[in-house]
Formats: structure tokens, C-alpha cells, sequence
């Protein structure tokens, strides 16, 4: 191999890893910011059935219907708030501390972001409104 | 009998723009006089449809079933109008309405007898567009039983000024990239509409730029939430096309300059308008869900994603024929150089938000898992990208001329280097005495700032000092444009990360303190509108620096048309800070009254939308002039 050609290999080897890294720096970001969006019953069962501890450890959405008159507010005058969501297969009780949303209403959908503290609860951190109040999340559509 | 006529017309516009595309099959030689009243066909075929639609919303007919969903008799005359714009049939036909406005301006240019193969491609995308508003989204659908007597209601969300002008400076800016493609598809004459492209580039860049910061101020203060960004897939959309599009701005200079790099330029016109088209269909298609989503359509989606290969195959086959003979000895500068990077950037960014935005939908389609990408992604990302970005923008100004002493120019970056640190580690004492917490990307982007600033100062001080005044108006838009990058820098890093935000119930009478101010809850009142009900609380600030006092009023409306409330927050807006107040619950019950609200005090968050501003003033500057 000529001098020229050395120098080449090494330039084109050197992009080839710069890319790679970079990609996999993304990827990676990409992996840590990524919410999986579970049904109440899916995650259940997840957790239940198939011994999976990742609603427990990392953030995930939470999608349902908010159950009527489940809805409680916490008597020590905080602004905590307390209400079921179902699938119509399986309920969970969602716990939330700050402001709902205007299009928070019983009977509506609502998707929360938060972590699973059992198989029960599910403490949310952020109850995400959106624009439309019939919006439903599409794995929830047929209910 | 109306909507017939609409729609009627729309099928007469798609008819001639299958004529004027098929014309040059038949006849070899192109008739221009014939082509141009073709486009002028179309165009006013499409402006009195459109016009058709604007009195059957503004008399609220709604036997028109599109007008019946998104409007309401007891709404104002002007959001009568605007409901137009409210969901997407509207919508498309506002946005294929504003692309007339340059095929008729391309078709009536006479400089050359080639150039009526400009007006080719709008026919194309016309042909195209219509038959898309004809089959599947057709404004003029009617209700043939149970009229509805007062029609669903334009969404409460959208009864805002905001809603008035940002639709439409955005579609402003959409339809200059589709006219750049339409241009561009006659390849022949790429390099001589060069002029032309970077006239209607500069425009619809500014466009872009104006409707995006507008969108952004209007979340801030519509959706009472005090963010102005979420990473929502339809602002993806518009961010895209934007990044792509700055990088043509820049392009283009050297493309005009020397004649050289005008493949890439090729390729940024083609992919910012489809990306364009794209961000449509991730909307449309109902596989992402948007705050912006209106109701979704799989058949629309589809359609809009034919369209988007459509365009990126039709602008491949003319990127492989363009024929480019570059002159030798055109060889890139140090200037240059600077530019191509900053090109490679910013398509690097629009990539890494496609590949966010699209990472949900891959997953979706193969069915692993349905998931959401968090904001964590693009701003860890982006940041990375963008610090280098900012500092290259800043060290700009020193190549605007060609010097030939070089150890002078390494000399004068230097110390303006030196001096900006100097500066910057002032200004990061002076926060940190304030805020009392200290963050390095804040260290980092008060640095950028001052670097950026003090390049511009120190070019304009020593062109004023030289008297080189023509040169100064010459790149008055590079100035401004840059300034406005400076100060959104600003307000972004500043009230991202010094953001004091609270949520609190208060009774009345309760009084809270958030940094320098006390909130207290002195009255609730109610009042009745013609479409809305209102709870409005008075609440009180005292700022305890000055002992000043001044109150605010958030409301809470409940619209019994659409069944919705919707939160009015209350600003108190200084150009160093904003005080932000949003109503949560509000409960009037005789002996147990109180409410909850979010207190938020922003830093510097209006810089953000006056950098917005001056960028789209450095590009009407900029349009007025080439």
C-alpha cells in the first residue's frame, strides 16, 4: 500500500467510527427518553404474569378511561388528587399531586406519566391533556 | 346551491392544471400566452372557491357539514372567518389559495422565453393537491338531514388572536418551499432562476420564522402550561422545513457568489418541502398523536405519504438530470467553509428530529411496542449540536471581508475571544450572586451569548469607525438576524433554567410568596359572555423589593357549546421577567371557597419572541433589498 493510500483508509476509518459513535450516542439518548404506553390490564399482566419490574423502575404512559366518582382530593389541603382509570378489564388507582388539566373529566380518557409503585397504584407526575376532549390514546379507541 | 359552486370550481382548477400538465406531451412547442391564462385559471378558480367557503362561514351555513363542526352562530365575525382555518379541510385550501400567489407571480414573469417551465411544476403540485381536497377532504361536504340549528363550536382553544395570524404566516412559509420545488423541477434553468429562488427562500423563510415564534408565544399563553416548546410532532414538522430552510439561506449565498455547492441547494429544496408535506401526514394519518391532531383520517395519511414520495422521487429524477458546469477556480474560502459547516449542522438537526419524531411510528408499524419520545431526547441532543453552531454564528462577522493579513485576523479573534470570557465570567458571578444555583450549559450559553454579541459589536464599531457605511447596509440583515439568534439564545437558557414555578391551593384571603412577590387571593367573581361562562380570581402581587402592587386576573371559561373549559392565565410581563398565573380548580361553595393555581416566574422569556421577530425583520429587510 502506497503512502496515499494509508492516509485514505485512516481518513475513511476514522469518519466510519465518528459516525458510528454518534449514532449510537443518539440511539442511546433515544433509549433513556422513551416512554412505553401500557392499557391498565397490559401492565398488570406484565408485572402479575410475566415478572417484568419495568413499570416499577422506569417512566412510563399510562392510558384510561378516569372512572366516574373515583375521583377524591386529599383532605389535608394539598393539592393531591386520587382517581381509578380502567380498560374496562382492569382498574388502577392513579395518585397526583398538582393542578388537572381542564380536560381532565370522569368518563374521558387520560393518559399519565409516572411510574407504578405496585400493582395497584400508579403515582403519576404529569397528566397529559390534550386539545381535543374526544381524544382517546388509539390502543384505548374501541372502549 | 353555493357549496356546489365551490366545489365545482376546484373541479374545474384541477382540470385545467391535468391541461396545462398534459399540454407539452401533446404539443412540443410550449404556447406561453396559453400556459399563462392556464395559471391564472386555476388560480382564480381556486381564490373564488375559497372565497365561496369564507361566506359560508361568515353567514354560518351549516347544511355544509365542515362549516357545522367548526363554528358556531354566536361566535365574533373575525373567528366566523378564521373557523376556516380551524381543522384540515380548511386548511389545505388555505394553503393551496397562498401557493397560487406565486404561480401566478412565476407565471406572469416574462424575462425569458424558458421561463414558463417555471410555472410547470405548479400545475403539477396542483393537479395533485386538488384532487386530494376533491376525493378525500372536501370542505364542501354537505348535511342532506338534521341540519344543525347553531353548529358545534370552533374549539375554544382556537378563539384567540393567535389563531387569527399564525395558520396563515405558517402556510406562508409552507407554500414558499413548494414553489422553490416547483421552480427547481425545471432543471435545465436551475442556475438562472437562482435570483428568483432565493428571493422567494428569503421571504418564506421569514414567514416560517414569524409563524413559528407566534405558535410558540401562543402556547405559552393559551395552553396554561408556561412552556413555549413541547416537541410535538406538527412542531417537529415546522422545525424541520425551518432547519432545512436556514441552511439554504446560507447556501444560496455561496451558490449566488461563486456557483458552486448548488446540488446541495437542489437537494434542500426538495427534502424542506417534503418534510413539509410530512408533517401533514404524521398528523392526518392518526398514527402520532399531536396536541395540534384534529380528526385523523388513515385514507388521508395515506394519500399525504404517497404525495411525500411523490415529491422525493419526481425530485431525485431531476437531481440526477441537472447538469451543472461548475467553473474551475471557484474554490471555497474560509468563509465558505463556515457556511457549508453550518449547512451540515443544521441538516444534522433536522435529521435527529425526524428520527424522533419517526422512532414511535417504526415501532408502531412493527408492532414491538407503542411508545413516546420525551423531550429529553432532542434537547440533549440538540444542545451539542447547537452550542458549536452559535459559536461559529458568532465568529461570523470577522470574514464578512477578505483580509489579507491573517495574523492581524488571528489576532482580533483572539482577544474578542478573551474579552468575551472576561465578560461572560462577570455576568455567570452576577447570576449566581441572584440565583444562587449554578449551571454549566448556563455558564456556556452566557458565553456564546457574549461572543456572539461582542463579534457583531466590535465589526459594526470598526466599520463605523472606517466609514464603510455601504458595507453596513449591505449586511444589515446579517446584523439583525444575528442578533435575534443571540437573544432567543438568551431567553431559551435563561428561563429554561431559572424558571420558580409553584402550585398552591389558596382560600380566600391566603397569601403565597414566590421569589420577590406575595400572591394574595383577595376575590372570586363570575361573569357571563355570549358564548362562555367565566370565574375570574383577583389576586393581588406585592413586589417586596419596591413595595409595589398591582393585581391580576386568571380566569377559568367553560364553553357550554363544546362542553370545555379552558384556562385564561394572566400575565404580568416585564422585558427581564414574566409573572404567569393559570387557574387550576375553582370551587364558589359558600363556606368552603378556594383555588388552585400555578404561580410561575419566567427570566428573560421574552427575549425568546423578540429574537423571533428580529429574524423575520432581518428577512423582509433582506427580501425588500436583493
Amino acid at each position: 500500500m502506497s503512502k496515499l493510500q494509508t492516509k485514505r483508509l485512516m481518513l475513511i476509518f476514522s469518519i466510519l467510527i465518528s459516525i458510528s459513535i454518534g449514532i449510537s450516542i443518539l440511539l442511546y439518548t433515544l433509549k433513556q427518553n422513551i416512554n412505553l404506553f401500557y392499557t391498565p390490564s397490559e401492565i398488570i399482566n406484565d408485572i402479575e404474569l410475566k415478572h417484568s419490574d419495568y413499570g416499577l423502575k422506569y417512566n412510563i404512559r399510562l392510558g384510561g378511561i378516569v372512572v366516574p366518582n373515583s375521583i377524591s382530593m386529599d383532605k389535608f389541603d394539598k393539592l393531591s388528587h386520587e382517581f381509578q382509570v380502567t380498560d374496562n378489564k382492569k382498574n388502577i388507582k392513579i395518585l397526583y399531586t398538582g393542578i388537572l388539566p381542564d380536560l381532565f373529566k370522569e368518563g374521558k380518557a387520560i393518559v399519565a406519566e409516572g411510574k407504578m409503585q405496585n400493582t395497584k397504584v400508579f403515582i403519576a407526575h404529569t397528566l397529559l391533556a390534550k386539545h381535543d376532549e374526544n381524544y382517546k390514546p388509539p390502543k384505548l379507541a374501541n372502549i | 346551491m353555493l357549496p356546489e359552486i365551490g366545489l365545482f370550481l376546484l373541479i374545474i382548477s384541477s382540470v385545467l392544471a391535468f391541461l396545462q400538465v398534459s399540454l407539452p406531451y401533446v404539443n412540443k412547442d410550449i404556447n406561453e400566452l396559453l400556459f399563462k391564462k392556464l395559471a391564472i385559471g386555476q388560480a382564480l378558480g381556486i381564490s373564488i372557491s375559497f372565497l365561496v367557503l369564507v361566506y359560508l362561514f361568515v353567514s354560518s351555513d351549516f347544511s355544509v357539514l365542515y362549516v357545522a363542526k367548526n363554528s358556531n352562530v354566536n361566535l365574533d365575525y373575525i373567528y366566523k372567518f378564521c373557523a376556516l382555518w380551524g381543522a384540515h379541510e380548511g386548511s389545505i385550501l388555505l394553503w393551496l389559495l397562498l401557493l397560487q400567489i406565486w404561480f401566478v407571480i412565476t407565471a406572469c414573469t416574462k424575462d425569458n422565453n424558458q421561463y414558463c417551465y417555471n410555472s410547470y411544476g405548479f400545475a403539477v403540485i396542483n393537479l395533485v393537491l386538488l384532487q386530494y381536497i376533491i376525493w378525500f377532504s372536501n370542505p364542501f361536504a354537505r348535511i342532506f338531514m338534521n341540519i344543525p340549528e347553531n353548529g358545534l363550536d370552533l374549539n375554544p382553544l382556537l378563539q384567540d388572536p393567535g389563531f387569527i395570524i399564525h395558520p396563515p404566516l405558517l402556510y406562508l412559509g409552507y407554500v414558499g418551499y413548494a414553489a422553490m420545488f416547483c421552480i427547481a423541477l425545471n432543471f435545465k434553468n436551475f442556475v438562472k432562476n437562482l435570483k428568483l429562488i432565493q428571493k422567494i427562500n428569503i421571504i418564506s423563510w421569514g414567514f416560517l420564522t414569524l409563524g413559528i415564534t407566534i405558535g410558540s408565544f401562543w402556547a405559552y399563553y393559551e395552553l396554561g402550561w408556561g412552556g413555549f416548546w413541547y416537541w410535538d410532532p406538527v412542531e417537529n414538522a415546522s422545525i424541520m422545513p425551518w432547519f432545512l430552510g436556514t441552511a439554504l439561506t446560507h447556501n444560496l449565498i455561496i451558490n449566488i457568489r461563486k456557483n458552486i455547492l448548488l446540488k446541495s441547494s437542489f437537494l434542500l429544496i426538495i427534502y424542506s418541502f417534503a418534510l413539509s408535506v410530512f408533517g401533514t401526514f404524521l398528523v392526518r394519518s392518526g398514527l402520532l398523536n399531536s396536541v395540534h391532531s384534529f380528526a385523523s383520517d388513515p385514507k388521508r395519511g395515506l394519500y399525504l405519504l404517497a404525495v411525500t414520495f411523490f415529491i422525493i422521487i419526481v425530485g431525485y429524477i431531476n437531481f440526477f438530470r441537472l447538469n451543472i458546469k461548475t467553473k474551475s477556480g471557484n474554490k471555497l474560502n474560509i468563509k465558505d467553509i463556515l457556511l457549508v459547516i453550518n449547512g451540515i449542522l443544521l441538516t444534522l438537526s433536522a435529521s435527529i428530529v425526524l428520527l424522533g419524531t419517526l422512532y414511535p411510528l417504526v415501532l408502531e408499524v412493527f408492532e414491538i411496542s407503542s411508545i413516546t419520545v420525551g423531550p429529553g431526547y432532542f434537547n440533549t441532543v440538540m444542545i451539542p449540536i447547537f452550542m458549536p453552531l452559535l459559536f461559529l454564528l458568532g465568529i461570523s462577522p470577522n470574514f464578512n471581508k477578505v483580509l489579507n493579513n491573517k495574523s492581524l485576523l488571528i489576532r482580533q479573534i483572539i482577544y474578542k475571544f478573551i474579552v468575551s470570557l472576561l465578560i461572560a465570567c462577570f455576568i455567570n458571578l452576577v447570576i449566581y450572586e441572584i440565583y444562587e444555583i449554578f449551571y454549566i450549559s448556563i455558564a456556556l450559553a452566557c458565553f456564546i451569548f457574549i461572543w456572539i454579541i461582542v463579534n457583531l459589536f466590535f465589526d459594526i464599531v470598526i466599520n463605523l469607525y472606517n466609514k464603510s457605511y455601504s458595507f453596513l447596509k449591505r449586511y444589515i440583515s446579517f446584523y439583525i438576524a444575528h442578533f435575534g439568534v443571540a437573544l432567543m439564545l438568551l431567553g431559551i437558557s435563561m428561563s429554561s433554567m431559572y424558571t420558580d414555578s409553584l402550585d398552591v391551593k389558596l382560600k380566600l384571603g391566603d397569601k403565597v410568596n414566590l421569589g420577590n412577590y406575595e400572591f394574595s387571593l383577595i376575590d372570586l367573581k363570575k361573569i357571563s359572555k355570549s358564548n362562555y361562562k367565566s370565574k375570574i380570581a383577583v389576586i393581588n402581587v406585592l413586589n417586596k423589593k419596591d413595595n409595589t402592587k398591582f393585581s391580576m386576573l386568571p380566569e377559568k371559561r367553560f364553553y357550554p357549546n363544546s362542553q370545555m373549559l379552558l384556562t385564561e392565565v394572566a400575565l404580568k410581563a416585564n422585558l427581564d421577567k414574566d409573572i404567569y398565573l393559570a387557574l387550576g380548580d375553582v370551587i364558589t361553595e359558600p363556606n368552603n371557597s378556594y383555588i388552585t393555581l400555578r404561580i410561575k416566574i419566567m427570566p428573560f422569556i421574552r427575549f425568546l419572541w423578540l429574537g423571533g421577530v428580529l429574524i423575520f425583520l432581518s428577512a423582509l429587510l433582506g427580501f425588500i433589498r436583493l
